[in-house]
């Protein structure tokens, strides 16, 4: 790979420290069975800077990128995260701690999107802004521009997204991702099923995210899109005999 | 849509966080509490309701008790909601002038102006929550003129803009519940207790008996009730699917007591107990 290195990787205070973190699922309902997805990970990461997470499938990284939104539940080791003047950490935080974490300094783009019943695209993507005090009308308008960038037809707006195809879900969900500025990012194969034209404008607010200061830790299988937003690896390998009784 | 359809869409969705304007300087858990419950165990005569239940409820949040028939859900929410006394232990509830109370003692008009003004009890059967031979404009100008309203037309435009806010059609206000389908009951039911604008909401299974497309217009509604109203709200429900849906966070009961609780998303995607996998894990996958 071929990339100038980015200035941000080694002079800015890091956002986000992982020390470590280990995650083993134990399954009671399977025979106490323990699966280890990883253990001792340390990871820094760093204002502008965007981390691809990286290694085969079942090496852990989806697993990594829900503990450090604390959708699960790490084993041992600690995620601090910088929460306005407060230092968290996600591994241990309360719930509510987590939701003011969640709510104003880390956002999320999971793989699918996650439909709400009976609300339009438009006003999914427009409630991250509105709940944060913005205007309605102005908070919709700034939503339909993201849509149309994102080339999601303007008849589509009103509907509910359950019956749209996977790839439109997918940029109502990036949209609902980037309408805002999070200080950090986690990305979950952002452009999984989208075509060369909307990977494009994906890679674009990668950079554009980027260029604001928002620290990004992603997982990408499109090599064309890893090489265009990563700055650095960090290789995950599965572990040996990670199934034990 | 079919009920499979419906329920992936439910159990797939995500709670928005409630308001946090700015990040509190000692964080959210700082905040003065709304309930906070100590120790609560509660026995009908030798058989046991609930053992040792003990947590703290914030404004605007929303916390759901999850868990099969008879692990004490319902025991739990009306310990809470001061419907007869816990066996052992204390709960808390700070009013809206800053005033803490213990419900255990709370004097009989304190305790019912407590309910009139500050709470809601949402019933799963809507016919426990409703008057059903008084009009569903009384049903909601009642509880208004229990709180002091006296003017019978700002009462009726205050009842006509709740029926509209519940999506129940403006000419249907003169109609008895009897003759309103089980949606529309429960959603009036809805309106006659936020009409007054309560703190805090209790909630019975308030899905549990209608069907799945109203289900998820109720869901809707409620989700959007709870931001705008800054609404706290405990919600007893054996359906994961709504408990995603509403609540911030999760406890789990079983044979009366709490085996977990935390954050829903991670309670559900990430259950520890075996008890709760074995819940997430019998939900069938619409």
């Amino acid at each position: 790979m071929n990339r100038t290195p980015n200035p941000a990787t080694t002079t800015r205070k890091p956002v986000l420290s992982v020390r470590g973190l280990s995650k083993t699922f134990t399954l009671h309902t399977q025979g106490g069975t323990s699966i280890e997805a990883f253990s001792d990970l340390d990871l820094d990461l760093r204002e502008g800077e965007c981390l691809a997470l990286h290694g085969p499938s079942g090496a852990g990284k989806s697993t990594l990128l829900r503990s450090l939104y604390a959708n699960y539940k790490p084993c041992a080791g600690s995620i601090l995260v910088n929460h306005g003047a407060l230092r968290v950490n996600m591994a241990t935080a309360s719930p509510r701690m987590v939701l003011s974490v969640r709510h104003s300094t880390m956002g999320y783009v999971s793989q699918f999107l996650r439909v709400i019943p009976r609300v339009s695209s438009l006003d999914i993507v427009a409630e991250r802004l509105t709940i944060h005090g913005e205007e309605e009308q102005s908070a919709r308008e700034k939503a339909g521009e993201l849509l149309a960038r994102l080339r999601i037809p303007k008849r589509l707006w009103n509907l509910a997204p359950a019956t749209f195809s996977g790839g439109e879900q997918q940029r109502v969900n990036i949209a609902r991702g980037f309408i805002r500025r999070y200080p950090i990012m986690l990305l979950d194969e952002p452009t999984a099923s989208l075509d060369a034209a909307n990977r494009k404008t994906v890679v674009a607010l990668i950079e554009e995210a980027k260029k604001t200061g928002t620290a990004i830790v992603g997982i990408f299988h499109d090599e064309g899109v890893r090489d265009a937003v990563a700055d650095r690896l960090y290789e995950l390998r599965p572990q040996d005999a990670r199934v034990s009784a | 849509m079919t009920a499979a359809q419906a329920a992936e869409h439910i159990s797939s969705a995500t709670v928005t966080p409630f308001h946090l304007n700015a990040i509190p300087a000692g964080g959210p858990d700082a905040e003065p509490t709304l309930l906070s419950v100590r120790g609560v165990s509660h026995y009908y005569g030798n058989r046991l309701g609930c053992r040792d239940i003990g947590f703290e409820l914030w404004p605007g949040e929303v916390l759901g008790i999850v868990g099969e028939s008879g692990s004490g859900k319902s025991t739990l929410l009306n310990l809470l909601a001061g419907r007869f006394p816990p066996s052992i232990g204390s709960i808390h509830y700070r009013d809206g002038q800053g005033i803490l109370h213990d419900i255990n003692s709370l004097s009989e008009a304190v305790r019912r102006r407590l309910l009139r003004t500050e709470w809601g009890f949402v019933h799963q059967n809507p016919r426990d929550g409703l008057r059903m031979r008084v009009s569903a404009g009384g049903n909601i100008g009642e509880r208004l003129m229990a709180c002091g309203n006296r003017h019978y037309g700002n009462i009726r435009h205050t009842a006509l803009d709740w029926l509209s806010r519940v999506e129940i059609a403006a000419d249907r206000i003169d109609d008895r519940p009897m003759a309103y389908s089980g949606g529309m009951q429960q959603r009036l039911q809805i309106a006659r207790n936020l009409v007054s604008s309560p703190r805090l909401v209790f909630m019975d299974e308030p899905t549990g008996g209608l069907d799945v497309s109203v289900q998820a217009r109720l869901l809707d509604l409620l989700r959007q009730l709870v931001r705008q109203l800054n609404l706290s709200m405990v919600l007893v429900t054996h359906d994961l699917a709504v408990a995603r849906l509403l609540a911030h966070r999760l406890i789990v009961m079983r044979r009366g007591e709490v085996v977990e609780t935390g954050l829903s998303d991670q309670v559900l995607d990430d259950p520890q107990h075996a008890y709760t996998q074995l819940l997430v894990s019998s939900i069938l996958q619409g």
